[in-house]
């Protein structure tokens, strides 16, 4: 299984893909230094501290288009849960919405702390509609905050499902295309360890690599949250290489030819879109779990009301979860290596 | 002594279409040529042989064993594949001593290697990238890495294709030797003198049967109603053309200059053979590649066919 592993080390370091997992790992420092250089991630600093600075408003003294369309029991739609204010009070999904709840709507803050509304001054009169396009915490989200959703969206969710996607999907692909199966098929070696053999060399050379444009990211935006906050995404990006790649090794084995289009498909319908579908859907995905995991590393309090939808999982859950996920997938794999006929195309 | 393989109607259908029909066959060890025009069935029972593909029906062992996905079995066979297949950055030690290691090998690998290397006259490029050899070179290698762990069963598909006369006669030279130190050796080909110069003993495959196996003598009489015709692409055809002419058993020759080709036709292909280096030496003339296309086999198999 060593020489396997050794086999497939050698042949991504030589290969033509290396290429994309250098684009794939480049991207994100270079969009981190645009944001830093840029002004963006400052600007998103002065609008936090702006949004601290709000002061509370009577209800009475909301701004008239608000306070017509706020006050006659008008349903607002959020994500597709209920916005209600009514004589009850405002509710989100049926539920009261009170302490931990904050809505910011459309550019200007308009914010419901302790069952109060409260709004940003200067951006009172620019209030037209309510389209929701936030729920939060009470508190204003720290910049840490704004920072670790923003590196777990570049790493853990995009740059580590891109790399097993070109990296998961081929393990078998590459060595049929290739016509070099016959010569790792034919000799004494179980194909579960040849399974285990290439998984494990993918995850060993994409873990390094992907670590450090991580940690380069997370310098050039400051080195925000500190420890805590790099640690939980440094184990959330090992994770998601670990899950991602078993997931898409199996995908492999199942369609070899096709492995990379479904793994697409799968990506983009069930990892993006379905992890966010709750009622059991979205605890089937890998998100749900690296975004759990990641939450409660950095103590991140999710409203009970979108616990469902962003990861409610615990710590131990979402660990044994995403174990779970890349255990069975592997074993599903290597089940397959070894029943079923995989064989070059002849020369003729 | 127990039989080298033993397959009892032994059936392989991809989908709807057959690749192996009925087969029953006993074969003793020994080096036995394995005949038969391309898509008669050889590879598909080489894959069943190897492993790589489960009998649709019937019984196949190989030493006493189920051949597919056993690695207690693969620990005793070794396979060259067809294909023209490699790592390709990688020099031909550094892929014979890996795949040495996946046969158990461990830290005897590199000398192992070495060994394989050295025996298929491959010392000399070994270190040097795989991507940059020749077919010759390459033939060498996947000959290599096919005996680098001294299997007892070793199976050569087409081992002479695309190779140079020198290079033809060492690995004809190899398989003959190992035959003679007690080795099994499955040569696979559609080209029949190229097997008889290295056994008498044959299967003969054609539309997924076996047409016969046995000794090779019984089907060479069939061969010599067909001329072969054989390529041969060097740096001066005409040159060779000439010095072929009157010293070998021809039955037609054509040049092609535009190519670096010489076609030529002959009944006797072992004489051929067996005089073209010292021809090729005194026209001084180098030769790329030798081909023999050896369509006419085809024709005999239609004729045996008909005869069954």
């Amino acid at each position: 299984m060593l020489e396997i592993l050794r086999m497939q080390l050698r042949a991504m370091l030589g290969g033509k893909r290396k290429w994309l997992v250098v684009l794939c790992l480049l991207l994100p420092v270079l969009l981190t230094v645009a944001a830093s250089t840029s002004g963006g991630l400052g600007h998103l600093r002065r609008s936090l501290d702006r949004e601290r600075a709000m002061v509370p408003l009577a209800r009475g003294e909301l701004p008239p288009t608000a306070h017509r369309v706020t006050w006659q029991g008008e349903k607002l739609s959020f994500a597709g849960g209920i916005l209600v204010l009514d004589e009850k009070g405002l509710r989100l999904y049926g539920e009261p919405v009170g302490k931990g709840t904050t809505l910011v709507v459309n550019d200007g803050f308009l914010v419901v702390r302790n069952g109060e509304l409260w709004i940003d001054p200067a951006k009172a009169g620019t209030v037209r509609s309510w389209r929701i396009s936030y729920v939060g915490q009470d508190d204003v989200p720290a910049f840490d905050t704004y920072c670790a959703i923003y590196l777990f969206l570049l790493y853990p969710q995009a740059v580590c499902l891109l790399l097993a996607l070109f990296y998961g999907t081929s393990v078998l692909a590459d060595e049929l295309d290739g016509k070099t199966l016959t010569y790792l098929f034919v000799r004494p070696l179980p194909r579960w360890r040849f399974v285990a053999g290439k998984y494990l060399g993918i995850v060993a050379s994409l873990a390094l690599p992907t670590a450090a444009s991580l940690g380069a990211a997370w310098l050039i935006a400051g080195a925000p949250g500190g420890a805590t906050l790099i640690g939980a995404l440094l184990a959330a990006t090992l994770a998601a290489l670990c899950a991602y790649n078993a997931l898409f090794v199996l995908f492999g084995f199942l369609v070899p030819r096709r492995a990379m289009i479904v793994a697409l498909l799968y990506g983009v319908v069930f990892e993006f879109v379905g992890s966010f579908v709750p009622a059991l859907v979205n605890e089937f995905t890998v998100t749900y779990y690296l975004r759990s995991l990641v939450a409660r590393l950095l103590d991140v309090e999710i409203p009970r009301e979108i616990a469902r939808v962003v990861g409610g999982a615990s710590v131990p859950g979402a660990s044994l979860a995403l174990l779970l996920i890349t255990v069975v997938s592997l074993a599903l794999a290597a089940r397959l290596a070894a029943r079923r006929e995989y064989v070059v195309k002849d020369a003729a | 002594m127990a039989p080298l393989l033993q397959a009892r109607s032994l059936t392989k259908l991809y989908g709807t279409v057959i690749g192996l029909n009925d087969v029953t066959l006993e074969l003793e060890p020994g080096v036995i040529g394995l005949l038969g025009p391309n898509g008669a069935g050889k590879s598909t029972f080489l894959k069943l042989i190897t492993g790589q593909l489960r009998p649709t029906e019937g019984e196949l062992t190989v030493l006493g064993e189920r051949p597919f996905g056993n690695p207690r079995l693969f620990a005793r066979l070794g396979l060259c594949p067809e294909q023209d297949a490699f790592y390709d950055p990688w020099s031909a030690f550094d892929f014979v001593t890996s795949l040495a290691r996946l046969s158990g090998l461990g830290a005897g690998a590199r000398a192992a290697a070495e060994r394989a290397l050295d025996r298929l006259g491959a010392r000399e490029f070994m270190h040097r990238e795989i991507g940059e050899y020749s077919k010759g070179m390459r033939q060498r290698t996947k000959i290599a890495q096919a005996i680098a762990h001294d299997p007892e069963f070793l199976i050569l598909d087409e081992p002479l294709t695309g190779t140079d006369p020198i290079c033809r006669r060492e690995i004809m030279d190899l398989v003959i030797e190992l035959g003679r130190r007690g080795k099994s050796i499955l040569v696979a080909s559609h080209v029949l003198h190229e097997v008889q110069a290295m056994t008498d003993q044959f299967v003969l495959v054609h539309g997924g049967r076996i047409l016969a196996s046995g000794r090779v003598q019984e089907i060479r009489s069939l061969m010599n109603q067909f001329p072969h015709r054989i390529t041969i692409r060097c740096d001066d055809p005409r040159g060779l053309a000439r010095a072929v002419l009157d010293a070998l058993p021809l039955d037609g020759l054509e040049i092609e200059p535009a190519r670096g080709e010489l076609v030529v036709s002959t009944r006797d292909p072992a004489a051929f053979y067996a005089g073209l280096p010292d021809l090729v030496q005194r026209a001084g003339c180098r030769v790329h590649e030798l081909l023999s296309a050896d369509d006419k086999l085809d024709a005999v198999f239609h004729y045996l066919l008909a005869r069954h």
